[in-house]
């Protein structure tokens, strides 16, 4: 999205590569805090970055 | 938690460290230097001594590193690793139960009465401090 390495946005939001890397490939969910974090470090919305699925 | 209360908290965990090292000193003077020659003693004040040093140890280099402090600071804070902690410990409550109730029907059977009905109590204690703590944290948070 910013062209910047998974490592770089850890970095930036203060958590793990692998934090990272489990919320791209949809293992594990963000808080609502990270999720917030993420959507104001990419100058977003949340509702842009995830995709809310009824269970 | 920032930086400056993170290095704070790791310095309060260099002197526990260093406590729980002079705990097993003491332990280990008190083994070898009082009549009864407790062995359990012994083994018991080398394990604190040799652990609370090595922490110790392992913390004072930490505190020492500015870079190796903002990354320890961001995997003990890490949100996903807090989840993942909080998860191991409710596996283990529930693999420590089943596993008591293992032990108390062998126990039993090999009439070893008091064996079991001390993992039972232990087993009841822990159930009860969970209950309350989860009663109390309910109305907390």
């Amino acid at each position: 999205m910013r062209g910047i390495t998974q490592d770089e946005l850890a970095k930036a939001l203060e958590v793990t590569r692998q934090t990272i890397i489990s919320l791209e490939n949809g293992k594990y969910t963000a808080s609502l805090r990270l999720a917030f974090r993420l959507a104001r470090y990419f100058g977003t919305t949340i509702e842009e970055l995830f995709v809310y699925e009824e269970e | 938690m920032t930086m400056d209360a993170y290095t704070k908290t790791l310095k309060r965990r260099v002197w526990s460290a260093v406590l729980l090292a002079v705990l097993g000193i003491i332990l280990i003077i008190f083994a070898n230097f009082t009549a009864t020659q407790n062995e359990f003693i012994w083994i018991y004040g080398t394990s604190l001594a040799v652990c609370g040093a090595v922490k110790a140890g392992r913390l004072w280099t930490l505190t020492k590193d500015e870079k190796r402090i903002k990354s320890a600071r961001i995997v003990e804070n890490d949100e996903r690793n807090l989840a993942i902690a909080s998860k191991a410990r409710g596996v283990a409550f529930v693999a420590f139960a089943l596993l008591s109730a293992v032990a108390i029907a062998v126990l039993s059977v090999l009439k070893m009465d008091d064996a079991a009905t001390a993992i039972a109590i232990s087993v009841c204690v822990l159930s009860l401090i969970y209950t309350v703590a989860y009663k109390i944290l309910q109305k907390i948070e």
